[in-house]
């Protein structure tokens, strides 16, 4: 018996994920199979799909493409109707290469493949939760590409046409994690978008649901309303350009909801309190009588940083080891 | 037939004058002669600037590097500089300035100066032994002592991006270990010389003494470099001596020195003693630390142990003791993580040395944390008494270890269980950072390599189906791994990268099994605690 050579090599070569001997193999991509989706292949283009929603890797974008295209090949060939997330799936695996950072010549094929597929999914939403899912997953697409947008200094009419279909998408169907998420998204677009009309509307729908009894739903719901009152914090002054011209209690307002947003499936609910109190910490070293510990201010940050980090969140070390120091 | 520069022409013009001139030369003697804790040197600016930016462009236009992977070291490699001699007219013209730069190291004029500065006795030139590393983001190389064969001068030539400076933040640096007593390194290093562009560092290799490693590159910048030794004088060359020295490692692999180790030894640590399972727990209190899925299906689980020597369960532990676990491991993640020895709190001990390993483990306190108590549970007479269950073996005695491994620090590299016999051994995840691929920290079983002609200095190189990889596991939260342990097997828990999302953390326990007992017919009568 034993972890014997010959009884063992089969089974735990099979397992062999990763080039960890002198050949060089290229890893396969794990991924998480959607186990709400009956059909197999759909299920693990959406597993992928979550995969490149959280690390943006144009390689899966590439691989998503190219097999969105073979099931859509397959599919119309035995005139099989592929579902609306199939089509937002397929729109935001373009539209992330719609980048010139990343796809310098082909960056405008790509943006306009996205939109187009982006319409045909929204074309086929229903009044049902699966639609509602989907129209949040949609309404976060179109918001991400907008960042790219502005990165690049496009922001277009049409732009401005999309923002306002995402924020239809956001206040028109039954809020849910996905929504809030893509609410929390818009928040963070206004930082480099501002003012935009539909803001009160999108707050207005975040207001509904920072009581949700779907945990998700209400950790994005208040993560993004604490990002909205961040932001407010620091421009409550319109020349606000120091630490003396955050708003205290605005500032305060948004630490509670982002403390009321903190969830062990949103890792960016820790990074944004901690930003939170990282301001604050700024703005008590400003006041001259303050009694507040600012130390614990910090430590506290720092904590929620590293909290972010164990449950996976993008590389945080740089500003772990900051505060450390 | 071997290489020689003797008949080529003042391959030394190369190099900047001043390395020829008494002053730069008494100089860098003196340096090199009070470094601590051994000699090494440093000189900046070895080459003639444009030389060495016209080499660097042929090897990014023209070389292939291959990525390897191994306990010991994750780097971008070449073969030998020495094969640019065999490559057709064509190629070799590509590779001009190289082969220039390869000449200048093995000149007359630089193995006489590198004689006389570090006081090491003549170097051959003929046996010339150099190759191109690249150490991008995550690639590192662990404490070792460089002691192979007749190597006397170990070098690296940087040939970093030569238009902005290094930054050390950056990782890449060659740091060095001072030695508690012969071939014993200290579990912290002393001293580190970041990477400069044009820059060599040297030093003469010591058996025992010249412990040293190359920091992981932290980031995405090229860490390119010209690594390679200097040798004694070969059969026929001034300064050859017939009976070569005698070295405390002589041509055997850093894989042979940790079979040779001894690890009762001062500076080995832990002490890896062996004893009798502890009482104190019943079978029936395994129920609040085990799933009960495991305990109600341990006949099923036997079998598919006898077939195929492992079993690998997920949700090993009871949730709520699990969550107890998680909840304080969380708890020490988000503290301040040790990094020196003296950092490190007294209830936790560093394992060493670190050419073999280096983590934290566990001290026994007495004190009742989940951590204590789950340490406890592996060496519990209920617990041995169900690993008998679970694997129709008859364990003996017990090692428990409860580890922490950390990021940018931590690590064991490949040995042998050190058994004539096979043991068990059961390694439980408790890590609560969510780890993927790229970040080290996994733990790998493999089939030993004992052919004789192997290259020395490539001990892990998997060359047929029966020496490859029979486990690879990333840490995975309450997942439970027993294998039945050939001594000939080699396992070890790849070193962490710094970009790691949190420690690794196991609970590790080795057990010898009484002679002739594996596949033993179970009789559930006799599971009794006594």
């Amino acid at each position: 018996m034993g972890i014997k050579r010959a009884a063992f090599g089969k089974a735990s070569k099979e397992k062999r994920t990763k080039p960890q001997t002198e050949e060089e193999v290229k890893p396969e991509i794990e991924i998480e199979i959607d186990g709400d989706v009956d059909d197999e292949e759909l299920s693990e283009v959406y597993g992928l799909f979550a995969k490149l929603q959280s690390e943006r890797d144009p390689k899966i974008a590439r691989g998503l493409i190219h097999e969105c295209d073979r099931l859509l090949r397959e599919r119309d060939e035995k005139d099989l109707t592929l579902p609306s997330k199939f089509h937002v799936v397929y729109a935001g695996s373009l539209l992330s290469l719609a980048d010139p950072a990343i796809i310098d010549n082909q960056a405008d094929e790509f943006r306009a493949a996205g939109l187009e597929r982006i319409a045909i999914g929204l074309e086929s939403l229903e009044e049902d939760t699966e639609s509602a899912i989907v129209s949040g997953i949609a309404a976060q697409e179109i918001i991400q590409f907008l960042h790219t947008q502005i990165e690049e200094g496009k922001v277009k009419t049409e732009s401005k046409s999309w923002l306002s279909k995402a924020v239809d998408l956001i206040k028109s169907k039954t809020v849910n994690s996905e929504i809030a998420k893509a609410a929390f998204k818009f928040v963070q677009l206004l930082e480099d978008l501002n003012p935009v009309d539909e803001t009160d509307d999108v707050i207005d729908v975040l207001k509904t649901h920072k009581e949700s009894d779907d945990d998700a739903t209400k950790s994005w719901a208040n993560c993004a309303l604490g990002t909205f009152y961040l932001n407010k914090a620091a421009q409550s002054d319109s020349s606000a350009e120091s630490v003396d011209d955050i708003n205290k209690d605005i500032l305060n307002q948004a630490i509670t909801h982002l403390r009321e947003g903190l969830n062990d499936e949103n890792t960016q609910s820790f990074v944004m309190l901690a930003e939170g109190l990282l301001q604050l910490a700024g703005v008590i070293e400003e006041e001259e009588d303050s009694t507040e510990d600012v130390g614990e201010v910090y430590s506290e940050a720092l904590r929620h940083l590293k909290k972010a980090q164990l449950l996976g969140h993008e590389d945080l070390r740089e500003i772990i080891e900051s505060l450390e120091e | 037939m071997p290489h020689s520069i003797a008949n080529q022409a003042n391959p030394a013009r190369y190099l900047q004058d001043k390395l020829f001139t008494e002053d730069f030369q008494s100089s860098l003697k003196s340096k090199i002669s009070q470094a601590k804790p051994y000699n090494y040197g440093v000189i900046d600016g070895l080459f003639k600037e444009d030389v060495l930016r016209q080499a660097r462009d042929e090897i990014f236009e023209n070389i292939q590097f291959t990525e390897k992977e191994t306990d010991i070291y994750k780097l971008n490699q070449t073969g030998d500089l020495l094969n640019i001699d065999g490559l057709p007219e064509e190629e070799a013209k590509l590779l001009s300035t190289l082969h220039k730069v390869r000449d200048a190291l093995y000149s007359k004029e630089m193995r006489d100066m590198i004689s006389k500065v570090t006081g090491c006795g003549p170097l051959s030139a003929s046996k010339t032994d150099l190759s191109l590393n690249n150490y991008d983001k995550g690639c590192h190389l662990l404490t070792h002592d460089d002691v192979i064969g007749d190597r006397v001068i170990s070098f690296i030539l940087y040939v970093l991006p030569p238009d902005y400076k290094w930054d050390p933040k950056w990782g890449g640096a060659l740091r060095v270990y001072p030695t508690l007593r012969e071939g014993v390194p200290d579990t912290d290093y002393c001293g580190a010389v970041p990477p400069q562009f044009n820059q060599l560092s040297f030093f003469k290799i010591v058996p025992g003494h010249s412990f040293h490693d190359v920091e992981e590159v932290y980031v995405d910048q090229p860490r390119l470099s010209i690594q390679g030794w200097y040798h004694l004088p070969q059969e026929g060359e001034e300064g050859y001596v017939e009976t070569p020295r005698v070295d405390f490692h002589t041509e055997v692999s850093t894989m042979a020195q940790q079979s040779l180790a001894h690890y009762e030894c001062d500076g080995y640590y832990p002490a890896r003693d062996f004893v009798e399972a502890s009482a104190g727990l019943s079978l029936d209190a395994l129920k609040q630390f085990i799933s009960s899925d495991i305990l109600e299906n341990v006949d099923d689980l036997r079998k598919q142990f006898t077939e195929e020597g492992i079993l690998r369960l997920n949700d090993f532990l009871e949730p709520e003791f699990f969550a107890a676990v998680r909840s304080e491991i969380e708890e020490l993640e988000l503290q301040k993580c040790p990094i020196k020895k003296t950092d490190v709190p007294e209830e936790w001990g560093v394992a060493a040395p670190p050419h073999l390993r280096k983590y934290l483990y566990l001290r026994s306190n007495g004190q009742s944390t989940s951590l204590q108590m789950l340490k406890e549970l592996f060496s519990s007479r209920a617990f041995i008494r169900l690993i008998e269950r679970l694997t129709a073996c008859l364990p003996e005695q017990q090692f428990v270890e409860l580890r922490r491994f950390r990021p940018g620090i931590d690590y064991t590299l490949a040995s042998v269980s050190g058994f004539k016999e096979d043991i068990l051994e059961a390694v439980l995840s408790v890590t609560t950072a969510k780890f993927e691929d790229g970040v080290g920290g996994y733990d790998l079983v493999m089939g030993g390599g004992s052919d004789e002609n192997d290259d020395p200095a490539v001990y892990r190189e998997s060359k047929d189906e029966d020496g490859g990889v029979l486990l690879s596991a990333l840490p995975k939260p309450n997942e439970f791994i027993i294998i039945l342990r050939d001594p000939d097997l080699l396992r070890f828990i790849k070193y962490l990268s710094k970009n790691a999302p949190g420690s690794r953390w196991d609970v590790h326990g080795e057990y010898t099994v009484k002679p002739d007992s594996v596949n033993v017919e179970v009789d559930e009568s006799t599971m009794r605690v006594d």
